[in-house]
């Protein structure tokens, strides 16, 4: 049994192996190059439909291209207004570039405009604050203002009617000084009087005792012939002052003074000075003179100073006035006429 | 005892080269396409392998015939896609002729008296793991297929999809093996296909009732009946040695899906 086994076995194998040699290894080559022919066949042909489609195409342009010189002739003239066309864009280009560049220049200042417009605005506002700060504070002020002058017209109302009263009482004040000072002027002329009454009372006692001492002396020296003439002389005058002047005599103390200096000397006019008069009021002199002319002089410093000169008259002056307010000057004339002028504005007046 | 690479190697590398021709009634345009030649493998099916073949023609057809379903005849017979590819060629070819095989390659008129709609890879692969777990059932009852894990069975489907000896055996060698103590299987699945195509299905023993191993002129005896004789198997393109072990055979010369498929040979007698 086990020398069989290799037998069949053997036998298998042998068949098996000239089985593969018959179908498989006689046709592998020839089927695997079957296949690598298919395949190169397969891709031959996608390679010439490729390499005909290609030429068909070229072959269809040229045919174009080469066929109608009509078409061409179109063509060309279409390229031609193709042409003017681009140039026309091109300049209409340029143009817009031009415009946008101005445009921008433009869009720029307005900018610029825009953005000082915004600062001055701002600037305003600002002002605008402030002048609303001021306003209030104004407000405020005037308020404060009117506030005090409320108080102060209050004030001044009372003072007003404080015033009022005080005048009243000013008023009965002054009545009653009034009523007083006649009181006191009816007084004192009763005073006066009876003063005066004892003065004539004491006078004429020392009068008596006097003429009664002279009446006694007279008896005594009634031969000394130096009788003294005086008294009769002075009689007239005011006993009191024939008085004191007898006295003053007796005394030595009346002194006749005769001016012995020149205290002030000018040249008034050109002539002789007929008339000179100190103004009533002031230290004013007024001088009429040869020289038709009636001239005003201040005295009261120790320069001489001229205030003026009147004129109008036709001749020469003989006599000047003041009146009793200083205020105007008579003046006579030769002419037969006497003329006013006042002194303020040194203006003839009346004639 | 399932090592035995050398002739592992040899089944596997099994490859039949095939002339697909296109059916001229569908073809379009004056040129007739050329013959489209391909090496394929003995165990794969069909649907695995004419992906190429497809596109090449379907560039050749009408364009509404091109989403119709495709079909194979040989020689005017409608090939079944759900048999392996060898087992279609030992059929149709009892003698070593006929080399390149020619298969014409339809679009349109699908035969749906003769053959099932199994164009689809996934029904492929449905198929093929229902056959290997059936054999399995016949094998160990089922329980190594059972104890496998989906990516075991995706690397089974995978290694013949892609026509990787290694990937396929790795896993397949676990199949091939008796459990436990066992020297053999349970029963040999085995499919005895008759010269028009059909198939029949025994429960087959790989020894008898004296604890011997049975070879294969003992089955061919219980083949036999009074009218005909069995007088040998084709498989793999080739005859089996009449001494050759049931159960050697089943592990050695199976196809991928587990089952031996044998092409009878009778005598009338």
């Amino acid at each position: 049994m086990s020398s069989d086994e290799p037998d069949w076995r053997s036998v298998l194998i042998n068949r098996l192996q000239e089985r593969n040699r018959r179908e498989v290894v006689n046709f592998r080559g020839v089927v695997t190059n079957n296949n690598r022919l298919l395949d190169l066949v397969d891709q031959l042909k996608a390679e010439n439909l490729r390499l005909s489609v290609q030429n068909e195409k070229l072959r269809s342009g040229l045919g174009g291209s080469g066929g109608d010189s009509a078409a061409i002739a179109a063509l060309e003239k279409k390229l031609l207004t193709q042409q003017e066309e681009l140039t026309e864009l091109h300049k209409r280009k340029g143009e817009n570039a031009q415009l946008i560049v101005d445009l921008n220049l433009k869009v720029e200042k307005q900018n610029k405009q825009l953005k000082e417009k915004e600062a001055s605005l701002a600037e305003q506002q600002a002002v605008i604050v402030s002048l609303k700060a001021e306003v209030q504070m104004l407000n405020s002020s005037l308020q404060e203002l009117k506030g005090l002058n409320t108080l102060l017209r209050d004030e001044h109302t009372s003072l007003q009617l404080e015033l009022s009263s005080l005048e009243e009482k000013l008023r009965k004040t002054q009545d009653e000084n009034r009523a007083l000072v006649e009181r006191l002027i009816k007084y004192k002329a009763k005073d006066a009087e009876k003063l005066n009454e004892e003065n004539e009372t004491f006078l004429k006692k020392r009068s008596d005792k006097v003429r009664r001492d002279l009446e006694e002396a007279a008896r005594e020296s009634r031969r000394s012939s130096s009788p003294i003439s005086l008294p009769p002389e002075r009689s007239d005058r005011g006993s009191l002052s024939d008085i004191c002047g007898a006295a003053a005599k007796m005394t030595g103390f009346y002194s006749d003074s005769l001016p012995s200096s020149v205290h002030l000397k000018f040249e008034a006019h050109d002539g002789e000075v007929n008339a000179v008069r100190w103004s009533p009021i002031e230290r004013l002199v007024a001088t009429g003179g040869a020289d038709r002319k009636v001239k005003l002089w201040d005295v009261g410093k120790t320069v001489l100073e001229p205030r003026g000169a009147l004129v109008g008259s036709n001749a020469g002056v003989n006599s000047v006035d003041f009146d009793s307010t200083g205020s105007m000057i008579l003046g006579t004339s030769n002419d037969f006429a006497s003329r006013v002028w006042t002194v303020a504005d040194q203006r003839l007046r009346k004639k | 005892m399932a090592n035995d690479r050398e002739v592992l190697r040899i089944v596997w590398e099994g490859q039949v080269p095939v002339c697909f021709q296109a059916d001229p009634d569908e073809v379009v345009g004056l040129q007739q396409p050329e013959d489209f030649y391909l090496m394929v493998s003995r165990l794969s099916y069909l649907p695995l392998v004419t992906d190429k073949v497809k596109k090449y023609f379907t560039k050749y057809i009408s364009n509404e015939l091109q989403d119709g379903e495709i079909w194979f005849d040989s020689n005017g017979t409608p090939l079944k896609s759900h048999y392996p590819i060898g087992v279609l060629y030992d059929l149709l070819h009892p003698e070593d002729d006929g080399l390149p095989w020619s298969i014409t390659i339809h679009f349109s008129k699908f035969p749906e008296d003769i053959l099932f709609k199994f164009s689809s890879k996934e029904l492929v692969e449905s198929h093929f793991m229902s056959c290997l777990k059936e054999a399995d059932v016949l094998k160990h009852r089922g329980q190594v297929v059972s104890a496998m894990q989906k990516k075991d069975h995706n690397q089974l489907w995978l290694g013949l999809v892609n026509d990787k000896f290694d990937q396929f055996w790795a896993v397949n060698r676990r199949l091939m093996e008796p459990v436990g103590e066992q020297e053999c299987f349970k029963h040999i699945p085995v499919r005895f296909y008759n010269e028009d195509g059909t198939y029949m299905q025994k429960l087959i023993s790989p020894i008898n009732e004296a604890g011997q191993k049975r070879t294969l002129d003992d089955l061919l005896n219980d083949l036999s009946t009074p009218s005909r004789q069995a007088v040998g198997v084709r498989s793999h393109g080739v005859k089996i040695h009449g001494d050759t072990p049931l159960q050697w055979m089943s592990e050695h010369l199976s196809y991928p899906d587990n089952f031996l498929h044998f092409c009878m040979i009778y005598e009338n007698i």
